[in-house]
């Protein structure tokens, strides 16, 4: 056997053995963006890292929407989000998942928007989109962020 | 029409990956090339190995373009508001004025200072519009 022939084989099977930990991270596509959910719950992990920020937090026991939920004003952002539209046709999950893993922006966005790192312990509340179906890990990508009494878009940098 | 490429769980980085491989044929063989010009291989015939490596680096815009075309047309709207997006647009632009001003000129035949500035011009210029798409993501 040529050196080359084993080389090659080495890449290929190393490379096919990685493809579980491939799956491990998930792309933005798989999120039902005609679906916006609201969450809200106190932080129990932060990782306030790119390439963007990930957010574990807990539900109450009994979560419900907000009464003033659709009235809420909504910052400017660059990107053309109508995010007017989302907070009126948001809903609560209805699988019955406590803990939610949050996915927020890139730091350089999040800078952009001035939000203070979030600690483990804080409260907030987001809008933002799950996988199609409620399916899969309970894994909320954001659209709007509510923290320490202020408003936060994260599709984009602030308009 | 083509907003359907987004919610595709898998469309959108299927384009993405096509537009690196096309982004790598690119670079790389200008690299090559620019190579050639300052004087590397002096042993290979320039218009053999620009022929080939042009050819290359030519398959692989297009290849990026195409890719591009169908990313951009998923969300117009969003990537024309993000600057990021904007100025590798005008790197392009500059990067095509680059290239004309290089055979126009008959950089190829003549290899002389010249032709020098404009293949690093050109590096500068590619790897800036590969930072700038990356970028896009982190605006």
């Amino acid at each position: 056997m040529k050196r080359r022939d084993v080389i090659g084989a080495v890449c290929a099977v190393s490379g096919a053995s990685l493809m579980p930990f491939a799956r491990a991270h998930h792309g933005w596509s798989g999120f039902d963006q005609d679906r916006p959910i609201y969450l809200e719950g106190r932080v129990l992990k932060s990782l306030w890292q790119n390439p963007h920020v990930e957010l574990e937090i807990e539900l109450p026991a009994t979560l419900t929407l907000p009464a003033d939920l659709a009235q809420r004003a909504l910052p400017a952002q660059s990107a053309p989000v109508n995010g007017k539209a989302l907070l009126d046709k948001a809903v609560l999950p209805a699988r019955k998942d406590r803990r939610w893993e949050i996915e927020l922006a890139p730091l350089t966005r999040l800078q952009a928007w001035k939000v203070a790192e979030i600690k483990p312990g804080t409260q907030v509340s987001l809008l933002g989109f799950t996988f199609a179906g409620e399916k899969g890990d309970a894994v909320l990508r954001a659209e709007y962020l509510f923290v320490d009494g202020k408003v936060y878009g994260l599709r984009s940098s602030p308009a | 029409m083509f907003a359907a490429l987004k919610s595709h769980l898998w469309a959108y980085p299927a384009l993405e990956m096509v537009h690196i491989s096309g982004i790598a044929l690119l670079l790389g063989n200008l690299v090559l090339l620019e190579l050639r010009v300052f004087g590397m291989g002096a042993a290979l015939p320039v218009r053999d190995l620009a022929r080939l490596s042009l050819g290359l680096a030519l398959s692989g815009f297009v290849i990026a373009a195409v890719s591009g075309l169908l990313m951009f047309a998923s969300q117009p709207a969003e990537l024309l508001a993000n600057r990021a997006f904007t100025l590798k647009m005008l790197l392009l632009f500059t990067a095509a004025g680059n290239a004309a001003w290089f055979h126009g000129r008959g950089s190829l035949d003549k290899l002389d200072v010249w032709a020098r500035v404009q293949m690093a011009l050109s590096t500068l210029i590619w790897l800036a519009v590969l930072a700038c798409g990356r970028w896009i993501a982190y605006r």
